[in-house]
């Protein structure tokens, strides 16, 4: 498996979602997909870019609507620190809002996927992140 | 005093006496010298004596002497001193005879005290009187005297004149005859005319000039006056009387220039002057028009008494024929002769009533003040007519009765006439009556009532009509002014009714065209009630996505862990039971989701009690997701948790209208800290909740705009206008109460009365 090949360095990755069940989920679900990969997983924003900080993660998963701090402002955030992090977005609408939302505050959203997510979705979103990171590596 | 003393005394009188006398006489002679003397009276034997003077006042005497009129100085005893000839002349006696004289002498026994009194008088004044003297002759001569008494050569004497009236008494008389003979002629109850030797009309009384009706004078008299003598079927001429033609109570026709017809009795005799010539004439004329009808009427009336006492006579003639034809016939039948008798007697009674009947009938007849006729129903012609129809027609009865009642009428009205009496006539109907129109003798047109009864002849055929005919032009013309009126009330009637019913249309125009504006505001009405139910319809379906994004979002994730538990093995019998578990949860939720919105938007077509604080519960649950998303803080304050009466649904559907609005405001306007604070009390009976933010207000000049229909902030995305209108709506009109807004201290604040 790919992973395997590049597990000199583990890539990490950032969950931000406030919303408890979902996020649970999703940890393990990629966890178990993803075994070799650093998890964190914040519930909402601020929690999300002071872990950030911590860890420098190379992939975001995020949702947008979220208290204290949306998605949109956190990756604002983590992009002014690691231009170079890897954002996948799960939202409920996926349309124009959030690439204007995003284009208007100069970030650049890798991903994004409509809820109710679909595995096979988002694992290629994180399969397509990881292949850039190995490049870049 | 001694007696020579006393001699001396009267020798020296009688001398002063002596020397007057003869100053007297100096003075008489150097009187007489200068002329002042015009006469003196000597006392002789034969007793005093006038001698006359000539001198200085020669004209004087002239003018005294050829004057007309008597004049005379008299002594203060009333002698005469003098006089002139005129004097002489008037009293018919010699001058030499009258001088001496007195001249009361001569003043009739009458007069004497007036004369006496006047001469009395005349020292005092002088004025005139007029008496009556007696000549030498006998004469009675009417004198005007005017005397002055004068102081004439020391010796007071009196100036007379007399004035002979005589002339001027005759002209008097002359004029009074005049006056006398005029005003005889004018109080004549006759036409009195003078005619001048040519026959012109010199004189004409008052009646003549009425009887012609014109100015008679200085005109021909046959021409004015064409008289006819029907005695003798001739013509009367002025021309007779002038020559010497006596004409006593001639029976005259006079025709008037307006045809109206006089009868006359003519007297006429020749003028003559006092050489026996003759100068012109007189004619009389007395009317005797009137008696002349009286006159017809009474033979008309005295010939039909004559015919129906023959008739009477006949018939009891007959019945004395029958009765003795009886009595020849049969013994037996005696007593039906009696019968009979009494029969006769008892129509000679009612002869006699009939006369009497006839009489009254005549006089009824004529005195009627109605007008009255009789005519041949056969013909039409007036065979009777009483003095008010010849009033009423202005023909006389002499010309009305060779008429028929056709003649008068006015021909419009002539054919009608004809049509209602033809009954009458054919004898199929007893009476008639019309009213029509005559055409009256000077032409003017009068409207009469004609009511007539058919007398029939013992046959039963018609014999004549009898009609009362009364004037009814002022009735007529008080309908023609009442039926005008009523004509022009119809025309205003017509007006006004035209004017209404053109109003009426236009209040039916206005009314149709106001229901198609409350038609209009209607649709328009039910159009925001649409518009606003999508509005809300739209929030519910956004809150309803919001509710369901995350739980569809778990499930998802839960069904799809289950197939990669599967691969790694992992998926066991209890991991298995939890995703059912878990995803069942989700289900439920949602279907209750679901059930919420449902009972939301089921409008509650009936009012029912609810609590206040149960639908602010209710309303919040919906949304509070949402508002939790915005991390805006809900905080309900419930003071008291009063009982609303009203649609519950739509109460909340205000609530949840307002707590979207409040969320958009906060969220757009990024507000620090964002809250929403509801209270929930009671003010006496009335509920109130109010739904304050902290958004900063609504700005001032928008705030008496927010209730407005399509009024909104928000893009046109986002707001449709009729949010805040629609509650209000739902609010005041359905529910009865107020929904009002304000700004506090930080926010605005909507309250809700119900």
């Amino acid at each position: 498996m790919e992973s395997m090949i590049m597990a000199k360095q583990p890539v990490s990755m950032l969950l931000v979602e406030d919303e408890n069940t979902n996020r649970e989920l999703l940890y393990t679900i990629l966890t178990k997909k993803y075994p070799d990969l650093l998890f964190q997983a914040a519930i909402n924003g601020r929690t999300g870019l002071e872990l950030f900080k911590t860890h420098q993660p190379d992939i975001v998963i995020t949702d947008v609507n979220m208290p204290e701090m949306g998605g949109v402002q956190m990756a604002e955030r983590i992009l002014a620190i690691k231009p170079n992090t890897k954002f996948i977005v799960l939202t409920g609408d996926c349309g124009k809002n959030i690439s204007q939302d995003s284009a208007a505050k100069g970030v650049e959203i890798d991903h994004c996927i409509t809820k109710p997510v679909s595995f096979a979705e988002l694992f290629a979103a994180i399969e397509q992140c990881l292949g850039e990171i190995a490049q870049q590596n | 005093m001694t007696t020579a003393d006393r001699f001396r005394e009267d020798f020296l009188t009688e001398i002063e006496d002596l020397r007057q006398r003869l100053e007297e006489s100096q003075e008489t002679l150097r009187a007489i010298g200068s002329g002042e003397v015009d006469a003196f009276v000597v006392s002789g034997p034969e007793g005093e004596q006038v001698f006359t003077l000539t001198g200085a006042e020669y004209p004087y005497r002239v003018l005294v002497e050829t004057m007309n009129e008597g004049a005379a100085t008299l002594a203060a005893d009333g002698s005469i001193l003098y006089c002139n000839n005129r004097l002489s002349a008037m009293l018919q006696v010699p001058l030499e005879r009258l001088i001496g004289t007195q001249l009361s002498s001569y003043v009739t026994p009458a007069d004497l005290p007036l004369f006496e009194a006047r001469l009395g008088k005349c020292t005092e004044e002088c004025d005139k009187d007029e008496i009556t003297m007696i000549t030498g002759a006998g004469n009675a001569v009417s004198v005007m005297i005017s005397c002055c008494a004068a102081e004439i050569s020391g010796n007071r004497e009196i100036g007379m004149v007399i004035t002979d009236l005589t002339q001027q008494k005759r002209n008097e008389e002359t004029m009074a005859a005049e006056k006398l003979a005029r005003s005889i002629i004018e109080q004549a109850g006759e036409a009195i005319i003078v005619c001048d030797e040519g026959g012109r009309i010199i004189r004409a009384s008052r009646l003549a000039h009425e009887l012609c009706g014109e100015n008679l004078l200085l005109k021909p008299f046959n021409e004015l006056f064409p008289l006819r003598i029907p005695e003798t079927e001739s013509q009367f001429s002025v021309l007779a009387p002038l020559n010497d033609a006596r004409l006593e109570s001639v029976e005259v026709e006079f025709k008037r220039s307006d045809d109206q017809i006089y009868h006359l009795i003519l007297n006429a005799a020749p003028l003559k002057c006092v050489q026996n010539r003759i100068s012109g004439c007189v004619v009389s004329l007395t009317d005797i028009t009137e008696r002349k009808k009286a006159e017809d009427a009474l033979r008309q009336s005295e010939d039909r008494l004559q015919a129906a006492n023959e008739e009477l006579q006949a018939q009891s003639e007959e019945l004395q024929s029958q009765s003795e034809e009886i009595q020849a016939q049969s013994e037996e039948l005696q007593a039906q002769n009696h019968e009979l008798t009494r029969l006769w007697e008892e129509s000679k009674r009612a002869e006699e009533i009939l006369r009497a009947s006839e009489r009254d009938y005549a006089a009824m007849f004529e005195s009627a003040i109605v007008g009255k006729a009789q005519a041949d129903p056969a013909t039409g012609r007036f065979t009777r007519v009483n003095r008010t129809l010849t009033e009423i027609t202005g023909y006389s009865a002499e010309e009305l009765c060779r008429m028929t009642f056709v003649d008068i009428t006015h021909p419009d009205d002539r054919q009608r006439d004809l049509q209602g009496f033809e009954p009458v006539r054919s004898g199929t109907a007893g009476s008639w009556q019309i009213e029509k129109r005559y055409t009256r003798k000077d032409g003017s047109i009068i409207w009469v009532e004609v009511a007539g009864n058919l007398l029939r002849d013992g046959n039963g055929r018609p014999l004549r009509t009898s009609a009362v005919i009364q004037d009814i032009t002022e009735r007529k013309q008080a309908e023609e002014v009442l039926r005008n009126l009523n004509e022009i009330l119809e025309k205003q009637v017509a007006i006004r009714t035209a004017e209404l019913s053109a109003n009426i249309e236009k209040l039916q125009v206005e009314t149709a065209e106001r229901i198609q504006a409350v038609e209009a505001l209607r649709k328009n009405e039910q159009m925001l009630i649409l518009q606003s139910r999508q509005a809300a319809m739209g929030e519910m379906i956004g809150n309803i996505a919001h509710q369901w994004r995350q739980p569809l979002n778990t499930l998802a994730l839960t069904v799809q862990q289950l197939p990669l538990f599967h691969d790694l093995g992992e998926l066991t019998r209890e991991s298995l039971n939890k995703s059912v578990l878990q995803s069942m949860g989700l289900i439920k939720h949602m279907s209750s989701t679901i059930d919420d919105f449902r009972n939301f938007f089921s409008p509650g077509k009936e009012k029912i009690e609810f609590k206040a604080t149960g639908s602010v519960a209710n309303t919040l649950s919906l949304v509070e997701d949402s508002f939790n998303k915005q991390n805006i803080d809900i905080q309900v304050i419930a003071k008291k948790d009063p009982t609303i009466y009203g649609f519950q649904n739509e109460y909340a559907q205000v609530l949840l209208n307002i707590l979207n609005n409040a969320r958009d405001v906060l969220t757009e306007r990024e507000t620090a800290d964002p809250r929403v604070t509801i209270t929930i009390c009671s003010e006496g009976e009335r509920s109130v909740v109010a739904i304050a933010d902290n958004a900063g207000g609504i700005p001032a000049d928008i705030l008496d705009k927010i209730f407005e229909p399509y009024f909104t902030t928000k893009g046109p995305q986002a707001g449709t206008g009729v949010g805040l209108f629609m509650s209000k709506t739902i609010i005041e009109k359905n529910m009865g109460g107020r929904l009002t807004a304000r700004n506090s201290a930080d926010g605005a604040e909507f309250r809700i009365e119900v």
